[in-house]
Protein backbone atom coordinates (compact mmCIF):
# COMPACT_ATOMS: atom_id res chain seq x y z
CA UNK A 1 0.00 0.00 0.00
CA UNK A 2 2.98 2.30 1.12
CA UNK A 3 4.78 1.59 -2.03
CA UNK A 4 1.82 2.17 -4.56
CA UNK A 5 1.42 5.92 -2.60
CA UNK A 6 4.85 6.47 -3.07
CA UNK A 7 4.74 5.45 -6.62
CA UNK A 8 1.77 7.72 -7.18
CA UNK A 9 3.44 10.65 -5.53
CA UNK A 10 6.63 10.17 -7.67
CA UNK A 11 4.65 10.41 -10.79
CA UNK A 12 2.40 13.54 -9.54
CA UNK A 13 5.62 15.13 -8.04
CA UNK A 14 7.83 14.24 -11.34
CA UNK A 15 5.00 15.39 -13.68
CA UNK A 16 4.94 18.39 -11.37
CA UNK A 17 8.30 19.10 -11.98
CA UNK A 18 8.33 19.32 -15.16
CA UNK A 19 4.88 21.63 -15.86
CA UNK A 20 4.54 23.51 -12.76
CA UNK A 21 6.74 26.19 -11.57
CA UNK A 22 6.26 25.69 -7.56
CA UNK A 23 6.25 22.27 -6.47
CA UNK A 24 3.49 21.20 -3.83
CA UNK A 25 4.12 20.22 -0.86
CA UNK A 26 3.66 16.58 -0.03
CA UNK A 27 2.87 15.21 2.97
CA UNK A 28 5.82 12.84 4.00
CA UNK A 29 8.73 13.76 5.63
CA UNK A 30 9.48 15.59 8.42
CA UNK A 31 12.47 16.13 11.06
CA UNK A 32 14.72 13.53 12.70
CA UNK A 33 17.96 12.68 14.61
CA UNK A 34 20.01 10.39 13.20
CA UNK A 35 23.79 9.60 14.49
CA UNK A 36 26.45 11.99 11.28
CA UNK A 37 29.52 10.41 9.83
CA UNK A 38 31.71 11.47 12.49
CA UNK A 39 30.01 9.80 15.07
CA UNK A 40 28.09 12.89 15.96
CA UNK A 41 24.59 13.34 16.52
CA UNK A 42 22.43 14.87 14.04
CA UNK A 43 19.10 16.91 13.82
CA UNK A 44 17.55 17.40 10.29
CA UNK A 45 16.43 20.94 11.43
CA UNK A 46 20.05 21.91 11.15
CA UNK A 47 19.98 21.99 7.29
CA UNK A 48 17.37 25.02 7.31
CA UNK A 49 17.82 27.55 4.06
CA UNK A 50 19.08 24.38 2.65
CA UNK A 51 17.68 22.51 -0.42
CA UNK A 52 18.13 18.96 1.33
CA UNK A 53 18.22 15.13 -0.85
CA UNK A 54 17.33 12.31 1.38
CA UNK A 55 18.11 9.07 0.11
CA UNK A 56 18.26 5.20 1.27
CA UNK A 57 21.32 3.09 0.87
CA UNK A 58 23.61 0.78 2.21
CA UNK A 59 27.54 1.04 1.05
CA UNK A 60 27.88 -3.09 0.99
CA UNK A 61 25.66 -2.81 -2.04
CA UNK A 62 28.43 -2.23 -4.65
CA UNK A 63 25.97 -1.73 -7.30
CA UNK A 64 22.55 0.38 -7.21
CA UNK A 65 23.97 2.94 -4.45
CA UNK A 66 27.35 3.69 -6.28
CA UNK A 67 25.11 4.64 -9.66
CA UNK A 68 22.99 6.93 -7.56
CA UNK A 69 26.15 8.24 -5.64
CA UNK A 70 27.85 8.78 -8.89
CA UNK A 71 24.47 10.61 -10.52
CA UNK A 72 24.62 12.90 -7.57
CA UNK A 73 28.34 13.98 -7.91
CA UNK A 74 27.47 14.96 -11.13
CA UNK A 75 24.54 17.10 -9.68
CA UNK A 76 26.50 18.62 -7.34
CA UNK A 77 28.92 19.53 -10.48
CA UNK A 78 25.85 21.19 -12.68
CA UNK A 79 25.13 23.09 -9.92
CA UNK A 80 27.73 25.30 -10.02
CA UNK A 81 28.15 27.90 -7.54
CA UNK A 82 24.66 26.68 -5.79
CA UNK A 83 26.06 23.29 -4.77
CA UNK A 84 26.47 25.26 -1.26
CA UNK A 85 23.33 25.49 -0.55
CA UNK A 86 22.42 22.00 -1.10
CA UNK A 87 22.92 19.18 1.27
CA UNK A 88 23.00 15.61 0.27
CA UNK A 89 21.51 13.38 3.20
CA UNK A 90 22.65 9.53 2.79
CA UNK A 91 20.59 7.01 5.11
CA UNK A 92 22.03 3.96 5.55
CA UNK A 93 19.49 1.06 6.11
CA UNK A 94 22.28 -1.29 6.92
CA UNK A 95 23.30 -0.19 10.38
CA UNK A 96 24.93 -3.03 11.10
CA UNK A 97 27.79 -3.01 8.67
CA UNK A 98 27.58 0.82 8.26
CA UNK A 99 29.41 1.95 10.89
CA UNK A 100 30.09 6.11 10.55
CA UNK A 101 33.86 5.43 9.83
CA UNK A 102 32.59 3.12 6.71
CA UNK A 103 30.14 6.15 5.81
CA UNK A 104 33.05 8.72 5.57
CA UNK A 105 35.05 6.68 3.64
CA UNK A 106 32.67 5.33 1.26
CA UNK A 107 31.23 9.16 0.58
CA UNK A 108 34.59 10.29 0.24
CA UNK A 109 35.27 7.29 -2.53
CA UNK A 110 32.46 9.45 -4.45
CA UNK A 111 33.33 12.93 -4.17
CA UNK A 112 29.65 13.17 -3.05
CA UNK A 113 29.69 16.00 -0.53
CA UNK A 114 27.01 14.24 1.52
CA UNK A 115 26.58 13.62 4.87
CA UNK A 116 26.22 9.38 5.47
CA UNK A 117 23.38 9.22 8.35
CA UNK A 118 23.28 6.10 10.09
CA UNK A 119 21.64 4.98 13.81
CA UNK A 120 20.10 2.68 15.92
CA UNK A 121 18.13 0.48 13.69
CA UNK A 122 14.53 1.51 15.19
CA UNK A 123 15.69 5.18 14.77
CA UNK A 124 16.37 4.50 10.65
CA UNK A 125 12.93 2.42 10.74
CA UNK A 126 11.81 5.19 11.80
CA UNK A 127 12.71 8.02 9.29
CA UNK A 128 12.10 5.33 6.19
CA UNK A 129 8.44 5.64 7.99
CA UNK A 130 8.01 8.99 7.88
CA UNK A 131 8.74 9.39 4.04
CA UNK A 132 6.74 6.67 3.26
CA UNK A 133 9.78 4.50 2.21
CA UNK A 134 10.28 1.17 2.81
CA UNK A 135 13.67 -1.16 3.57
CA UNK A 136 13.96 -5.23 3.95
CA UNK A 137 16.71 -6.81 5.60
CA UNK A 138 16.64 -10.48 3.04
CA UNK A 139 19.21 -13.21 3.90
CA UNK A 140 20.75 -14.23 1.00
CA UNK A 141 22.71 -17.73 0.05
CA UNK A 142 25.54 -15.50 -0.84
CA UNK A 143 28.76 -14.21 0.67
CA UNK A 144 26.78 -11.10 1.31
CA UNK A 145 25.05 -13.03 4.06
CA UNK A 146 22.25 -10.22 3.63
CA UNK A 147 21.00 -7.94 1.27
CA UNK A 148 19.00 -5.05 1.55
CA UNK A 149 16.34 -4.21 -0.40
CA UNK A 150 15.25 -0.79 -0.29
CA UNK A 151 12.98 2.02 -1.60
CA UNK A 152 15.99 4.17 -4.66
CA UNK A 153 13.43 7.38 -4.62
CA UNK A 154 15.62 10.34 -3.56
CA UNK A 155 13.35 13.12 -1.76
CA UNK A 156 14.14 16.93 -1.97
CA UNK A 157 13.02 19.27 0.42
CA UNK A 158 12.74 23.19 0.19
CA UNK A 159 14.58 24.97 2.07
CA UNK A 160 12.17 25.15 4.91
CA UNK A 161 11.95 21.28 4.84
CA UNK A 162 9.28 20.35 3.62
CA UNK A 163 8.92 17.48 1.04
CA UNK A 164 8.40 18.58 -2.19
CA UNK A 165 10.05 16.54 -5.12
CA UNK A 166 10.88 13.09 -5.32
CA UNK A 167 13.19 11.71 -8.13
CA UNK A 168 12.74 7.95 -9.36
CA UNK A 169 15.95 5.83 -9.50
CA UNK A 170 15.94 6.36 -13.44
CA UNK A 171 15.79 10.29 -12.91
CA UNK A 172 18.79 12.13 -15.20
CA UNK A 173 21.18 13.84 -13.85
CA UNK A 174 19.18 17.50 -15.84
CA UNK A 175 15.81 16.46 -14.35
CA UNK A 176 17.53 16.63 -10.93
CA UNK A 177 19.32 19.42 -11.69
CA UNK A 178 16.03 21.30 -12.48
CA UNK A 179 14.39 20.25 -9.64
CA UNK A 180 16.64 21.39 -7.26
CA UNK A 181 16.91 24.96 -8.90
CA UNK A 182 13.15 24.78 -8.89
CA UNK A 183 13.72 24.43 -5.20
CA UNK A 184 16.48 27.02 -4.39
CA UNK B 1 42.56 -42.20 -5.16
CA UNK B 2 43.88 -38.92 -6.19
CA UNK B 3 46.79 -39.59 -4.24
CA UNK B 4 47.71 -42.75 -5.91
CA UNK B 5 47.79 -41.28 -9.37
CA UNK B 6 49.68 -38.64 -7.93
CA UNK B 7 52.03 -40.79 -5.92
CA UNK B 8 52.55 -42.68 -9.55
CA UNK B 9 54.05 -39.32 -11.26
CA UNK B 10 57.40 -39.27 -9.85
CA UNK B 11 58.16 -42.64 -10.91
CA UNK B 12 56.87 -41.85 -14.45
CA UNK B 13 58.84 -38.90 -14.29
CA UNK B 14 62.03 -40.98 -13.24
CA UNK B 15 61.32 -43.38 -16.40
CA UNK B 16 61.12 -40.42 -19.08
CA UNK B 17 64.51 -38.63 -18.31
CA UNK B 18 65.90 -42.01 -18.19
CA UNK B 19 64.64 -42.32 -21.40
CA UNK B 20 65.29 -38.76 -22.72
CA UNK B 21 69.19 -38.95 -21.97
CA UNK B 22 71.18 -39.62 -24.87
CA UNK B 23 74.52 -41.46 -24.42
CA UNK B 24 76.45 -38.74 -24.63
CA UNK B 25 75.80 -37.21 -21.02
CA UNK B 26 78.26 -38.23 -18.50
CA UNK B 27 75.29 -38.96 -15.86
CA UNK B 28 71.34 -39.67 -15.79
CA UNK B 29 69.94 -37.80 -13.29
CA UNK B 30 67.48 -39.61 -11.51
CA UNK B 31 64.36 -37.31 -10.14
CA UNK B 32 62.36 -38.13 -7.38
CA UNK B 33 59.78 -36.79 -4.93
CA UNK B 34 62.47 -34.55 -3.19
CA UNK B 35 63.52 -33.04 -6.74
CA UNK B 36 60.26 -32.51 -7.01
CA UNK B 37 59.68 -31.16 -3.92
CA UNK B 38 62.38 -28.49 -4.85
CA UNK B 39 61.32 -28.33 -8.17
CA UNK B 40 58.25 -26.64 -6.57
CA UNK B 41 60.07 -24.20 -4.57
CA UNK B 42 62.04 -22.75 -7.75
CA UNK B 43 58.53 -22.77 -9.48
CA UNK B 44 57.29 -20.80 -6.64
CA UNK B 45 60.09 -18.30 -6.50
CA UNK B 46 61.04 -17.80 -10.35
CA UNK B 47 57.40 -16.22 -10.70
CA UNK B 48 55.88 -19.25 -12.82
CA UNK B 49 52.58 -19.24 -10.75
CA UNK B 50 51.81 -16.27 -12.10
CA UNK B 51 50.33 -17.43 -15.28
CA UNK B 52 50.58 -21.00 -14.85
CA UNK B 53 49.14 -21.03 -11.32
CA UNK B 54 49.50 -21.61 -7.89
CA UNK B 55 49.87 -25.69 -8.86
CA UNK B 56 50.13 -25.32 -12.21
CA UNK B 57 46.52 -25.51 -13.89
CA UNK B 58 47.24 -22.56 -16.02
CA UNK B 59 45.29 -20.11 -13.90
CA UNK B 60 47.58 -17.81 -12.90
CA UNK B 61 46.80 -13.84 -11.32
CA UNK B 62 47.54 -12.86 -15.13
CA UNK B 63 46.75 -15.66 -17.12
CA UNK B 64 43.07 -14.16 -18.12
CA UNK B 65 44.98 -11.35 -20.00
CA UNK B 66 47.54 -14.19 -22.10
CA UNK B 67 46.67 -15.33 -25.85
CA UNK B 68 46.46 -18.26 -25.52
CA UNK B 69 45.86 -19.10 -22.32
CA UNK B 70 48.34 -20.50 -20.66
CA UNK B 71 48.36 -24.68 -20.07
CA UNK B 72 46.93 -26.32 -17.65
CA UNK B 73 49.51 -28.65 -17.00
CA UNK B 74 47.93 -31.70 -15.78
CA UNK B 75 46.17 -31.97 -19.63
CA UNK B 76 47.64 -34.87 -21.81
CA UNK B 77 47.88 -31.71 -24.37
CA UNK B 78 49.34 -29.45 -22.42
CA UNK B 79 53.25 -30.35 -23.87
CA UNK B 80 53.55 -29.50 -27.28
CA UNK B 81 56.64 -31.29 -27.39
CA UNK B 82 58.52 -34.26 -25.99
CA UNK B 83 57.37 -34.72 -22.21
CA UNK B 84 60.73 -34.88 -20.77
CA UNK B 85 63.31 -33.05 -18.62
CA UNK B 86 65.59 -31.82 -21.13
CA UNK B 87 62.61 -31.16 -23.63
CA UNK B 88 61.03 -28.93 -20.64
CA UNK B 89 63.91 -27.28 -19.33
CA UNK B 90 64.79 -26.40 -22.89
CA UNK B 91 61.68 -24.45 -23.57
CA UNK B 92 62.04 -22.67 -19.84
CA UNK B 93 65.33 -21.47 -21.37
CA UNK B 94 63.99 -19.76 -24.48
CA UNK B 95 60.23 -19.53 -24.29
CA UNK B 96 58.23 -20.16 -26.35
CA UNK B 97 58.23 -16.90 -28.29
CA UNK B 98 58.24 -17.84 -31.91
CA UNK B 99 55.07 -20.61 -32.02
CA UNK B 100 53.95 -17.55 -30.65
CA UNK B 101 52.71 -17.75 -27.23
CA UNK B 102 53.74 -15.40 -24.28
CA UNK B 103 55.61 -17.49 -22.65
CA UNK B 104 59.22 -15.92 -22.05
CA UNK B 105 62.78 -16.85 -21.57
CA UNK B 106 64.33 -17.66 -18.14
CA UNK B 107 67.66 -18.67 -19.60
CA UNK B 108 69.16 -16.65 -16.52
CA UNK B 109 68.58 -19.69 -14.67
CA UNK B 110 71.09 -22.28 -14.39
CA UNK B 111 70.56 -25.61 -15.80
CA UNK B 112 69.68 -27.48 -12.51
CA UNK B 113 66.77 -25.24 -11.23
CA UNK B 114 65.38 -25.59 -15.01
CA UNK B 115 65.88 -29.42 -14.84
CA UNK B 116 63.83 -29.30 -11.16
CA UNK B 117 61.28 -26.74 -12.60
CA UNK B 118 60.74 -29.36 -14.98
CA UNK B 119 60.43 -32.14 -13.08
CA UNK B 120 57.79 -30.42 -11.19
CA UNK B 121 56.10 -29.53 -13.79
CA UNK B 122 55.99 -32.90 -15.49
CA UNK B 123 55.01 -34.53 -12.47
CA UNK B 124 51.64 -32.51 -12.39
CA UNK B 125 50.55 -34.33 -15.72
CA UNK B 126 47.69 -36.42 -14.77
CA UNK B 127 48.28 -39.77 -16.19
CA UNK B 128 44.39 -41.01 -17.00
CA UNK B 129 44.34 -37.54 -18.99
CA UNK B 130 41.58 -36.95 -17.40
CA UNK B 131 41.54 -33.14 -17.72
CA UNK B 132 42.74 -32.88 -21.41
CA UNK B 133 39.29 -32.68 -22.46
CA UNK B 134 39.33 -28.82 -20.18
CA UNK B 135 42.43 -28.00 -22.13
CA UNK B 136 40.93 -28.03 -25.17
CA UNK B 137 37.54 -26.00 -24.81
CA UNK B 138 39.38 -23.20 -23.22
CA UNK B 139 41.36 -22.66 -26.26
CA UNK B 140 38.09 -21.30 -28.32
CA UNK B 141 35.28 -19.63 -26.10
CA UNK B 142 31.94 -19.77 -27.25
CA UNK B 143 31.77 -16.66 -25.81
CA UNK B 144 33.69 -13.68 -26.67
CA UNK B 145 34.23 -10.27 -23.98
CA UNK B 146 34.37 -6.61 -24.37
CA UNK B 147 34.33 -3.62 -22.78
CA UNK B 148 35.53 -5.63 -18.81
CA UNK B 149 35.37 -2.80 -15.90
CA UNK B 150 35.16 -3.08 -12.33
CA UNK B 151 34.13 -0.45 -10.12
CA UNK B 152 36.88 0.68 -7.73
CA UNK B 153 35.98 -0.84 -4.28
CA UNK B 154 35.96 1.84 -0.97
CA UNK B 155 39.35 1.71 1.06
CA UNK B 156 37.05 -0.37 3.97
CA UNK B 157 35.26 -2.70 1.29
CA UNK B 158 36.99 -6.08 -0.32
CA UNK B 159 33.68 -6.30 -2.36
CA UNK B 160 33.54 -4.82 -5.73
CA UNK B 161 31.14 -5.52 -8.99
CA UNK B 162 32.81 -6.30 -12.49
CA UNK B 163 30.42 -5.16 -15.68
CA UNK B 164 31.41 -6.74 -18.86
CA UNK B 165 29.45 -7.28 -22.46
CA UNK B 166 29.44 -11.33 -23.08
CA UNK B 167 29.16 -12.02 -26.93
CA UNK B 168 28.03 -15.37 -27.82
CA UNK B 169 29.84 -16.36 -31.66
CA UNK B 170 28.03 -19.39 -31.24
CA UNK B 171 24.71 -20.90 -33.13
CA UNK B 172 23.37 -22.40 -29.67
CA UNK B 173 23.03 -20.83 -26.22
CA UNK B 174 25.38 -20.01 -23.78
CA UNK B 175 25.07 -20.44 -20.00
CA UNK B 176 27.45 -19.15 -17.57
CA UNK B 177 27.43 -21.14 -14.40
CA UNK B 178 30.21 -20.26 -12.08
CA UNK B 179 33.43 -17.68 -12.12
CA UNK B 180 36.51 -17.48 -10.25
CA UNK B 181 39.19 -14.89 -10.04
CA UNK B 182 42.54 -14.97 -8.38
CA UNK B 183 42.42 -11.73 -6.63
CA UNK B 184 39.12 -12.49 -4.92
CA UNK B 185 38.19 -15.25 -2.85
CA UNK B 186 34.69 -15.79 -3.90
CA UNK B 187 33.07 -14.90 -7.55
CA UNK B 188 29.05 -14.65 -8.08
CA UNK B 189 26.42 -13.77 -10.70
CA UNK B 190 24.37 -11.47 -9.64
CA UNK B 191 21.13 -9.42 -10.70
CA UNK B 192 19.79 -5.89 -9.71
CA UNK B 193 15.94 -6.13 -10.06
CA UNK B 194 13.33 -2.59 -9.59
CA UNK B 195 10.45 -3.67 -8.10
CA UNK B 196 8.31 -0.35 -7.78
CA UNK B 197 10.26 1.99 -6.69
CA UNK B 198 12.28 -0.88 -5.01
CA UNK B 199 15.91 -1.99 -5.58
CA UNK B 200 16.49 -5.67 -5.08
CA UNK B 201 19.69 -7.58 -5.42
CA UNK B 202 20.01 -11.44 -5.49
CA UNK B 203 22.23 -14.20 -6.89
CA UNK B 204 21.64 -15.76 -9.82
CA UNK B 205 22.41 -19.25 -10.80
CA UNK B 206 23.35 -18.41 -14.53
CA UNK B 207 23.18 -15.83 -16.99
CA UNK B 208 22.20 -16.66 -20.25
CA UNK B 209 23.77 -15.49 -23.86
CA UNK B 210 21.02 -15.97 -26.96
CA UNK B 211 22.82 -17.45 -29.64
CA UNK B 212 24.27 -15.18 -31.70
CA UNK B 213 23.29 -12.82 -29.72
CA UNK B 214 24.74 -10.62 -26.58
CA UNK B 215 24.42 -9.81 -22.96
CA UNK B 216 25.42 -6.61 -21.14
CA UNK B 217 26.38 -6.91 -17.60
CA UNK B 218 26.05 -3.12 -16.28
CA UNK B 219 25.19 -1.28 -13.18
CA UNK B 220 21.60 -1.36 -12.00
CA UNK B 221 21.37 -4.50 -13.46
CA UNK B 222 23.50 -8.08 -14.03
CA UNK B 223 26.72 -8.24 -12.86
CA UNK B 224 29.23 -10.64 -11.62
CA UNK B 225 30.43 -10.02 -8.09
CA UNK B 226 33.48 -10.60 -6.03
CA UNK B 227 34.12 -11.26 -2.15
CA UNK B 228 36.99 -11.39 -0.47
CA UNK B 229 39.52 -9.27 -2.67
CA UNK B 230 42.80 -10.13 -1.70
CA UNK B 231 44.88 -6.74 -2.54
CA UNK B 232 43.41 -2.98 -2.87
CA UNK B 233 42.64 -1.77 -6.24
CA UNK B 234 44.01 1.07 -7.67
CA UNK B 235 42.44 2.61 -10.86
CA UNK B 236 43.92 1.31 -13.81
CA UNK B 237 44.66 -1.90 -12.10
CA UNK B 238 43.52 -5.30 -13.79
CA UNK B 239 41.04 -7.64 -12.38
CA UNK B 240 41.29 -11.17 -14.23
CA UNK B 241 37.80 -13.06 -14.09
CA UNK B 242 37.52 -16.53 -15.32
CA UNK B 243 33.64 -17.33 -16.15
CA UNK B 244 32.33 -20.92 -16.65
CA UNK B 245 30.12 -22.11 -19.12
CA UNK B 246 27.50 -24.93 -18.29
CA UNK B 247 29.27 -27.07 -21.26
CA UNK B 248 32.54 -26.46 -19.22
CA UNK B 249 34.26 -23.79 -21.43
CA UNK B 250 35.44 -20.76 -19.93
CA UNK B 251 35.69 -16.88 -21.10
CA UNK B 252 38.07 -14.94 -19.78
CA UNK B 253 37.46 -11.23 -18.45
CA UNK B 254 40.05 -8.78 -18.19
CA UNK B 255 38.30 -6.13 -15.88
CA UNK B 256 39.99 -2.71 -16.16
CA UNK B 257 39.45 -0.79 -12.80
CA UNK B 258 37.93 2.44 -13.19
CA UNK B 259 36.99 5.20 -10.39
CA UNK B 260 33.89 5.03 -8.51
CA UNK B 261 32.15 8.10 -10.40
CA UNK B 262 33.68 6.75 -13.66
CA UNK B 263 30.76 4.30 -15.16
CA UNK B 264 29.44 4.91 -18.35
Amino acid sequence: MRRVTITLLSVAAFVAVTCAPAPPVLPIGGDFHLIDHDGRPFDSSSQRGKVVLVLLGYTFCPDACPTTLSKLSAVASRLGRDRGRVTTLYVSVDPGRDTPQVMREHLAMFGVHAIGLTGPEANVAAVARQFGAHYEIEPAESEAKYTVAHTTTLFALDPQGRTRLLFPYEASVDEIVDGIRRLL
Amino acid sequence: MCWSRRSLAPLLVTLTVAAACSPAEPEARTFGAAEITRGKVFYDTNGCAACHGRDGHGDGQIAPTLTPLPRDFRGADAFKGPRTIPAVSSIIARGLSAVPTPMPAFGHLDLETRELIAAYVLSLVDVDGASASTSQQRSASPLAAEHAWARQPAPSRDVTAVYVTLINTTAEPQRIVSGISSLARTVELHEMAMEGSMMRMRRIKEIAVPPQGRVELKPGGLHVMLFGLRQPLKVGDRLPVTLTLSSGATVSVDAEVRAAEGQQ
